[in-house]
């Protein structure tokens, strides 16, 4: 088990926007969590990476407490993410967007920049080596000197998951990354994913398209009104009553 | 050749390169995204210290002048603790605030000599030019004692500001300069992707300062006095022109501001009463032509590839992906049999 939430509870003033939820997640599959706009997925998320204190309960990552830990840090504990919007540095080629994300795992300062010691140069020619790869992973390696927010909005979704996997993650969480997508990139997207598990990464994924999740999750959470209402396998939660009961309304 | 070196001409030059290097210090901390107004504070905490050290302590110029930028950079450390929390115009407000109280303390102070300021202190062209009588250079290439004191001052500040400007380019192009640009560009993502942006705003706040420092350093012992009016509001704003002026995003930007902005006033001084209207249109016209300024990053990367200057990176082959797709499929078939 590689995450844990164990009653897990943040409300915003009076606004409880999750209440008492618990689930885990394996090491090595891809989990998902569903469930209708407003129901708490992304608060989720900002909880697990230490973007907001939880209000009451634990999340757990490979044997750490994360709640109280800085975002920064839950990123060189192995948690990394992408954005419901994307969310990537203006200015940047696709290339250093991705070298941005290696920070946490490298560690030349200003004195040996400034100098250019030979570890450095090292560090620095070895690092986009690997950036290459994590580019040629995601099918953007002819992008690579492209300014990364000039490219198709497609391409930029798949430019953050690469800048996520460049932090050297356990663990990565994305947020809808099938938002706003064609079939054919969604159909990209759903392979990507694939590699993602391949490489031995768990990945937690938040999405609308049922199509998508019910062909790559091993299981899936269901949240609704910020209480998880059912987990189980695709399977398990298509014939769910209350999952059918949140998205459809209840029969008369 | 008396006529083109002459010592106001001279002076000039002198003082677009320590303005230069003033911009490049507010430039610095501007590349976190970060719009400080304390730079004058700092040149004043590095003017002082460095003066007061040659002037009471007598020590040698280059010792005093480092010592005063360190002074101005302990100085960051302390106002950096609650201030680079704040954002944008809060920032902005608290370290002009800062500049303010700085002012108002070398002011009041008796060791500052209050509004009087200090005079006498050692000239850096005066020491240098000590040395040109040592090394029997007066006369040679037909150019006196004095010009030549005043030539290699010029000399060694061109040395000090081509070292900035090397700091910031190697900085730019490196981890370092990767954090600062993706904090710019949105310190959340930046924090989400594994940057500690307290530390790198901080970091770039405190070494702002310490250029600043060497720049007030420099400035008290080119102009042999200064006062706490030398420091004013109204230098904050002059100096924050030459980056917002020449362009806030290339370092290049400060360095072209500061010459056309301290070229400028020189060049229209026969225009007398009228030269500040003409100064202010310009200034005006050009916000409203390039909001910013004349040197963008676009430019710039079209400049350095006309002079072919711009190669591409090196990106050698690594196989670090292809290994662990490996190591994972032979643990996982481990793992079942």
């Amino acid at each position: 088990m590689l995450l844990q939430l164990d009653d897990v509870s943040k409300s915003f003033g009076g606004v409880a926007a999750l209440t008492g939820v618990t689930f885990q997640v394996n090491q090595g599959e891809v989990f998902g969590v569903i469930g209708p706009n407003g129901a708490g997925k992304t608060t989720l998320f900002n909880l697990i990476t230490g973007v907001f204190p939880v209000s009451t309960g634990n999340i757990v990552f490979d044997g750490m407490n994360v709640v109280g830990i800085k975002p920064h840090r839950t990123v060189e504990m192995g948690i990394a993410r992408t954005f419901q919007n994307i969310r990537l540095f203006g200015n940047m080629t696709a290339l250093e967007t991705v070298l941005t994300g290696m920070h946490c795992r490298t560690g030349s300062g200003v004195l040996s920049s400034f100098f250019r010691t030979k570890r450095q140069r090292v560090e620095e020619e070895r690092c986009r080596g690997i950036a290459y790869e994590f580019l040629k992973l995601v099918g953007l390696e002819e992008d690579a000197e492209e300014v990364a927010t000039s490219l198709p909005y497609g391409k930029q979704r798949r430019l953050e998951i690469a800048r996520a996997l460049a932090t050297h993650p356990q663990l990565i969480l994305l947020d809808e990354p099938a938002a706003g997508m064609n079939d054919s990139e969604t159909e990209v997207l759903r392979q990507l994913i694939g590699k993602i598990r391949d490489l031995g990464i768990t990945v937690v994924v938040i999405e609308h398209d049922m199509a998508l999740m019910m062909n790559i999750c091993d299981r899936l959470a269901v949240l609704n009104f910020g209480k998880k209402i059912a987990e189980g396998t695709p399977q398990e939660i298509q014939n769910h009553p209350d999952v059918i009961e949140a998205y459809l309304g209840k029969e008369e | 050749m008396s006529e083109i070196l002459n010592p106001y001409y001279l002076q000039i030059v002198m003082f677009f390169i320590i303005n230069a290097i003033m911009g490049i210090s507010i430039f610095f901390t501007l590349s976190t995204g970060q719009l400080t107004l304390g730079a004058a504070g700092f040149m004043s905490v590095g003017a002082y210290v460095g003066a007061l050290l040659t002037l009471k302590a007598e020590l040698p110029i280059p010792i005093a002048i480092f010592i005063g930028g360190i002074v101005a950079a302990l100085v960051a450390v302390v106002i950096g603790l609650p201030t680079t929390r704040l954002k944008g115009l809060y920032l902005a407000i608290a370290t002009l605030g800062f500049g303010e109280v700085v002012r108002v303390i070398f002011l009041n102070l008796e060791v500052t000599n209050g509004a009087l300021g200090l005079s006498g202190i050692p000239a850096i062209a005066q020491e240098l030019t000590n040395y040109v009588y040592e090394f029997d250079m007066d006369g040679l290439l037909d150019i006196d004692a004095l010009t030549w004191g005043n030539l290699l001052t010029i000399i060694i500040l061109l040395v000090i500001l081509a070292l900035v400007i090397l700091f910031c380019l190697r900085i730019h192009n490196s981890r370092v300069g990767r954090a600062f640009q993706a904090i710019k560009a949105d310190d959340h993502a930046a924090e989400l992707m594994g940057i500690n942006v307290v530390y790198y705003k901080m970091l770039a706040f405190v070494i702002g300062a310490f250029i600043a420092g060497i720049g007030g350093g420099l400035y008290a012992h080119i102009t042999n006095f200064i006062n706490p009016t030398d420091f004013s509001y109204h230098k904050v704003v002059q100096i924050l022109l030459f980056p917002v002026f020449g362009g806030s995003n290339v370092v290049w930007g400060s360095v072209l501001g500061s010459f056309i902005l301290t070229l400028l006033p020189e060049v229209l001084r026969f225009l007398a009463d009228y030269r500040d209207i003409i100064y202010g249109a310009l200034l005006v016209i050009l916000m409203a032509v390039r909001p910013d300024g004349i040197l963008t990053e676009d430019l710039m990367d079209k400049i350095y590839r006309k002079l072919g200057v711009k190669k591409k990176a090196y990106i050698p082959e690594t196989q670090v992906l292809t290994e662990r797709f490996e190591a994972y499929k032979a643990q996982s078939k481990s793992g079942q049999e």
